[in-house]
């Protein structure tokens, strides 16, 4: 062979450059999967069960090891897993997550806890959590109480049909004024007409329950109360009403060691809605949104 | 000047138009005839029902495509309209299957009043891809036949007894011819082919070499070894109407060194580009390339003849696994697969090699001073303009 032909070189180029281009150019045709491959239990449409999944599946159902399970329970388990991954193609190829809400949101769910596993696998320290306290402290207060009278002179019954609202508001200044005086409650009451609203029972209750009893718009002047204050009358649906604070406990704020739990399960959900948030930012700038005129998120 | 503008506008339009469009358009379809009852099982590539997004479909949904195969493939007898049934459970009248990767199935159900004069109907895509075709494999009276759905033959009539005639070869060797006729891709390796020939010789050649790359094709196809990127074959055909481009305008001789080594370090420099991008194949395609059109130039350099005829061979080659390629989700039986692959390529290798041998004769033939310089301007403008739309479908295909 001459090596030295003056065409040795040029037709060498070709020859490589075909084969490099074939290298480009084609893949070797992937052959069906026939025998099952080490570490898969079963293929399904081609789609592999992994053999750990199997002994995991075979562990939890048995409450056993693996090994001590009988070749009975692991046929079972290997037939449901099967039945579950035909039933996850079939609902893929029903296009389930483009049309039901509950798959929706159990993807929803697992991307989240998916993105969330890394931060929820970490462990904070106390002084971690101390720091979090420390910032959020206004939410870790004990639930406040109190004990008051709920006085109301009702306007327009069939027994006080000449009391108009004005003539009320009038009467109840004056009882506010006399019991703020000195007066005792008996006497105002009976004085001016002022019957128990009914809705405490003079005995110490929690806020919440304060609230439900009261109504919004009583609680609301009853939470600024303090011990032996009389508020102003406050016009309800059924009446003016008069507020007479016995004893308020107001809500405090609990110490760490007493709500150690609760701020180590705030500041995971904390970290995991952090998270998901920034997960959602990085999609978000990878996505084309596209909305319809005049509509806005 | 002007008809130098007009000639170089018309090149502009169809490179840019073209961009993307070498593939095969293709979808699979079985039917199955059982008295009154149609089986209709309908494969679709996800690309093709892409094509649908915007026109046909406003959003690519299993539900949307669903209500466009309902709209698009129907059965009619002698009784009238064969209506799809409703299949029971959630499922309505169209069922979605599992049948693989990359594509969409759904099959339907047709039940009819009276079971004479069957007609089948498939419509889809083709308002929207005038070259789609659909591989149908029928399934009537104990027997199958393979046939083809095109946009000239939408429906197809069954007999009441025995089978209707398989598609066959011819079937298949017009597939072959009306595709070079529609391909942008052939018409410029034709025409870059046209201006290589010199001398008598070169036409046999041609011939020959198209052949020769039409026969690897089948033997390739044949032995289902191996499996082309679409991709990269696409981006491939682009690459060789580059480089026949600047064969063309760098045969006379002058600068041949320069235009080797431009085109050399572009190639290369593409390479590095593929590697760093989502287009990792690309890499050895452009080294393989900028090798070959090195090695052609070379033996050009050091003999008196371009052997441009590797070029035209590697051309026949790729069009020909182009349509290998889309076949296998047909599951044809291999005696079929083969007669697919036979007409279509049989019949692309007998319009290109009839139209260059025709041509090029004419141009031999037809020798004056006129002509010569006809030519002489053709082919520069020609040589410059194969190299542009080639560099663009190239860069275009890889990156687009």
């Amino acid at each position: 062979m001459n090596l030295r032909h003056p065409l040795l070189l040029p037709v060498a180029a070709i020859i490589v450059g075909l084969a490099l281009a074939g290298v480009g150019l084609f893949r070797a045709a992937p052959l069906p999967l026939a025998a099952v491959p080490p570490g898969y239990v079963a293929l399904v449409n081609q789609k592999g069960l992994l053999m750990s999944d199997f002994i995991a599946q075979t562990q939890v159902e048995t409450s056993r090891s693996f090994a001590e399970s009988t070749p009975a329970e692991r046929s079972k388990v290997l037939r449901e897993m099967i039945d579950e991954e035909l039933l996850v193609q079939r609902a893929l190829v029903l296009d389930l997550p483009e049309t039901t809400n509950e798959v929706r949101g159990s993807l929803v769910s697992a991307v989240n806890a998916q993105v969330a596993a890394p931060i929820l696998a970490y462990v904070p320290s106390d002084a971690e959590l101390r720091a979090y306290y420390e910032k959020y402290r206004q939410n870790y207060t004990g639930p406040g109480s109190m004990n008051l009278h709920d006085l109301v002179l009702h306007i327009g019954g069939f027994e006080n049909a000449d009391q108009s609202p004005t003539q009320a508001l009038a009467d109840a200044t004056e009882a506010v004024y006399q019991l703020r005086s000195g007066a005792s409650l008996t006497y105002v009451m009976e004085h001016f007409g002022f019957v128990n609203s009914g809705r405490m029972d003079d005995t110490e209750q929690l806020d919440f329950a304060v609230k439900l009893h009261l109504g919004d718009k009583l609680y609301k002047t009853a939470a600024q109360m303090r011990d032996g204050e009389v508020s102003d009358p406050i016009p309800d649906t059924d009446g003016m009403h008069i507020l007479v604070m016995v004893r308020h406990e107001f809500p405090k704020v609990v110490d760490f060691s007493a709500v150690r739990d609760r701020v180590y399960l705030d500041f995971r959900a904390a970290a995991s809605s952090r998270v998901t948030q920034e997960n959602l930012n990085l999609l978000r700038s990878q996505a084309q949104v596209l909305l319809a005129p005049g509509q806005s998120e | 000047m002007r008809p130098l503008a007009w000639v170089a506008l018309c090149w502009l339009a169809i490179g840019t138009g073209s961009a993307l469009a070498a593939g095969r358009s293709v979808s699979y379809s079985t039917w199955v005839v059982s008295g009154n009852l149609i089986t209709m099982r309908l494969r679709l590539p996800v690309s093709e029902a892409r094509r649908l997004v915007g026109v046909a479909v406003p959003v690519l949904t299993t539900d949307r495509l669903k209500e466009y195969v309902l709209d698009h493939v129907t059965v009619s007898s002698a009784g009238g309209s064969c209506p799809a049934i409703d299949q029971g459970y959630d499922l309505g009248r169209v069922d979605p299957l599992a049948v693989g990767p990359d594509l969409y199935g759904f099959e339907l159900l047709f039940r009819c009043a009276d079971p004479a004069q069957l007609v089948l109907h498939d419509t889809v895509l083709f308002a929207n891809v005038p070259d789609h075709l659909n591989f149908a494999r029928i399934r009537i009276h104990d027997q199958v036949i393979e046939q083809l759905f095109s946009s000239g033959q939408q429906q197809l009539a069954l007999p009441d007894t025995g089978a209707p005639a398989a598609a066959g070869l011819s079937a298949y060797l017009r597939v072959g011819l009306l595709h070079v006729l529609d391909s942008l891709d052939c018409w410029c390796v034709l025409l870059a082919a046209l201006l290589l020939v010199r001398r008598w010789s070169d036409v046999g050649g041609m011939v020959l070499a198209l052949a020769g790359g039409y026969l690897l094709s089948l033997a390739l196809s044949a032995t289902g070894w191996v499996l082309p990127r679409l991709n990269a074959v696409e981006a491939c055909l682009g690459l060789l109407v580059a480089l026949l481009g600047a064969m063309l305008a760098l045969r006379a001789g002058r600068y041949r060194m320069v235009g080797v080594l431009g085109w050399g370090g572009l190639l290369v420099l593409l390479a590095i580009l593929c590697m760093f991008r989502h287009a990792p194949w690309g890499a050895p395609l452009l080294l393989g390339g900028a090798l070959l059109f090195a090695g052609v130039m070379l033996v050009a350099d050091r003999t008196t003849a371009m052997p441009w005829w590797v070029f035209i061979g590697l051309f026949a080659l790729l069009d020909g696994v182009l349509m290998s390629a889309v076949l296998p989700p047909a599951q044809l039986p291999p005696r079929s697969f083969e007669e697919v692959m036979l007409g279509f390529d049989g019949g692309a290798w007998l319009i290109e090699s009839l139209l260059v041998a025709g041509m090029a004769t004419a141009l031999l033939l037809v020798r004056t001073q006129r002509l010569a310089m006809l030519r002489s301007l053709l082919e520069n403008v020609s040589a410059a303009a194969l190299s542009a739309v080639g560099t663009f479908w190239l860069a275009s295909r890889l990156w687009g």
